[in-house]
């Protein structure tokens, strides 16, 4: 192709000018997690100084990872289209599996950590296996084993209790290289994510999300693939709940059902569509740190801790309306009838 | 999985096929080994205790059919259960004849939370799970920021009656399920607005271009759901005496249960209200026999996932060979 001549500069720029503008929009949409994050620690920092030091910054990681972690697993599911409730349980069985049977020992305690993550990695591909086999919906399978997961986790620890070893506990309040385990964790985590999100498994997840009947015609594995997705979020929940029950120093039968709508919520406002089909774990982990912060907030601006809930409801609709509207705007666009 | 018409005939001459009929039969069996392990289950006495237990479920589950039915999901049940609980006892307070404006005013409260989730869903646009969700959180922050999370006491003899009053050895909240059962049936079964439910559920393009106007009908059954799971918490308040914040959120679980193992498709489009009464009587009856058989709430739990997993199963296989 030819260089564009000089009458027909203006139009070339004009062209990439709307181009640019266009994508304003879709932009925004996807940076308003981080930007949401920004503000709240902002003010956060505003109104507490010291709130940005290694320190405090290391206690809000270690707040808000359990959340994070099980947000993590969550997108990756949503963006089959599919949802995973069953993580309440599978955080409540690793929390209760820690407190029961970790040893003082490095040996016993990287032991049982891999297991614990396998075990949720298993949880999770049951339910896979069972909503492929059985044709089921994701909502109900995960309605079921939730319950599941939760009567084993009460037949393993009726009341909340366990013992977390000390040297564990020890470990996750080190400072290596000066900043806190939790932001380690969390620094490797998204790292993990940087590398995998544009591999082929996370395209064959998206392209289940969008369209099942064209991925499958595209040759996808739609029953392994769909397995898979389910086995990272039991996974990720499993590794939420031991890096909870360290902050708990003990294990509880039903501390995860907390956690299972937050972990919604937190992918709504990481920008997912629960239609599937699009989700960054990246901003789900920032939505997770958002409603983390928001109780934190709301503590330092003097308010009462009973606003929380609404200022976490109020983050929520926000985000769902800014989505909405960037669907709408999109579809516009895009010529479709919405 | 296709099959042929004459087998298709054969699949629906089964009435024993029928899920809905399969969950009575379920819930036949398990009453049965519960008043033989326990054979005061069964009592006159504790009939009506049992009853009154199962119809919180099973109102709720009522309003949550609806909406699933239609192809949706309603995850405010909880907030909204406990809201028109609390919110009750405050207007009332101890003053017998405030009920009279009271409930009706908690109603419409209610039906302004099903409204705003039934504009979510179609106006915004958004997914069922996320709207109803953020409304859950919303209601029950919107309480605690009125309220200042107070627990209300609520001991007015009306309300009270309401619940547990016997009329002929009936408790009160029986015959108000039995009741909204009976309009809920005539509603699915017999107008053209159950018809249309149906048909949105099942398929959705299909319905809106054969006539039926989405917005509306779907904006209803949000409304319906959320006023039934205000009469729910109305019950319950009579029934405790003094609602508390997390009073609904069992009902969270055990509506969507009921729904599902009444046999009704999560998906959308079939199933059948006396479903709903099927569901709230084994959930209740499970609940009632782990402690008599001595088992924990581990194996009530495991028991639960079993349930609603093989009447699923069965509601879906059949919807194959359909």
């Amino acid at each position: 192709m030819s260089e564009p001549s000089s009458a027909t500069a203006p139009i070339v720029l004009g062209v990439r000018l709307r181009s640019v503008l266009g994508r304003i929009p879709s932009l925004g949409l996807k940076l308003t997690p981080y930007l949401l994050l920004v503000l709240l620690e902002l003010v956060y920092v505003s109104k507490q100084p010291d709130a940005f030091t290694r320190l405090a910054i290391g206690f809000t990681v270690a707040g808000g990872l359990c959340l994070a972690f099980a947000a993590a697993g969550q997108t990756i599911v949503i963006m089959t289209g599919g949802i995973d409730l069953s993580v309440g349980g599978v955080i409540s069985l690793a929390t209760v599996l820690a407190a029961t049977r970790y040893h003082n020992s490095s040996a016993s305690i990287l032991a049982w950590t891999v297991l614990i993550v396998l075990i949720g990695a298993g949880a999770g591909a049951l339910n896979g296996i069972l909503l492929v086999w059985l044709n089921l919906q994701p909502f109900i399978v995960t309605l079921a084993t939730w319950s599941f997961w939760s009567g084993v986790a009460f037949w393993i620890l009726p009341v909340e209790g366990g013992l977390i070893p000390q040297r564990l506990l020890d470990w996750v309040n080190t400072n290596p290289a000066g900043f806190a385990v939790p932001i380690w964790i969390l620094v490797v985590g998204l790292l993990l994510w940087m590398l995998v999100r544009r591999s082929a498994l996370m395209f064959r997840i998206r392209a289940i999300g969008s369209n099942r009947d064209s991925a499958y015609l595209s040759g996808v594995n739609v029953p392994l693939t769909l397995i898979t997705a389910y086995a990272i979020s039991g996974a990720c929940a499993a590794a939420g709940g031991v890096f909870l029950a360290t902050q708990i120093s003990s294990g509880s039968p039903n501390i995860g059902d907390d956690f299972i709508l937050q972990a919604v919520a937190a992918v709504v406002i990481g920008g997912a569509s629960l239609f599937g089909g699009n989700g960054s774990v990246a901003a789900s982990v920032a939505g997770a740190f958002v409603l983390t912060l928001a109780g934190s907030v709301v503590f330092a601006l003097g308010f009462s801790s009973q606003l929380e809930g609404v200022i976490r409801a109020l983050i929520l609709a926000a985000a769902i309306i800014a989505v909405s509207a960037g669907t709408l705007i999109k579809r516009r666009r895009q010529g479709r009838i919405a | 999985m296709r099959t042929t018409a004459l087998n298709n005939a054969w699949v629906k001459t089964r009435p024993y096929a029928n899920p809905t009929v399969l969950s009575f039969v379920a819930a036949a069996i398990l009453f049965a080994i519960t008043t033989i392990a326990a054979p005061g289950f069964a009592s006159q006495q504790h009939l009506p205790i049992f009853l009154t237990e199962a119809s919180f479920i099973g109102i709720v589950a009522i309003g949550q059919f609806f909406v699933i039915v239609a192809g949706g999901i309603d995850l405010s049940v909880p907030s909204t259960i406990t809201a028109s609980a609390i919110v009750l006892s405050l207007l009332v307070g101890s003053n017998d004849s405030a009920v009279w404006w009271a409930v009706p005013a908690v109603l419409a409260m209610a039906a302004g939370v099903g409204v705003a989730n039934g504009v979510g869903v179609t106006i915004l646009g958004g997914s069922p799970i996320v709207i109803t969700l953020a409304m859950n959180v919303l209601v029950v922050g919107a309480l605690i920021a009125v309220t200042g999370g107070a627990k209300a006491n609520s001991s007015t003899h009306t309300i009270e009656q309401l619940a547990d009053g016997r009329i002929a050895g009936i408790p009160g909240s029986v015959i108000v399920w039995a009741f909204l059962y009976a309009i809920a049936a005539v509603v699915m079964g017999l107008t053209t607005f159950g018809r249309r439910l149906y048909a949105l559920g099942s398929r959705r393009t299909v319905a809106i271009f054969s006539g039926v106007n989405p917005t509306p009908n779907t904006i209803a059954t949000y409304m319906i759901s959320a006023m039934l799971a205000a009469m729910g918490g109305i019950i319950l308040a009579g029934h405790t005496g003094q609602p508390y914040l997390g009073l609904g959120d069992p009902y969270l679980f055990s509506s969507v249960a009921a729904v599902a193992i009444g046999g009704a498709s999560i998906l959308g489009g079939s199933g059948n209200v006396a479903g709903t009464v099927a569901g709230a009587l084994t959930l209740t009856i499970l609940q009632a026999l782990f402690p008599i058989l001595n088992l924990s709430p581990a194996a009530l739990n495991i028991a639960y996932a079993v349930a609603i997993l093989a009447t699923v199963a069965f509601a879906a296989n059949r919807a194959v060979t359909r």
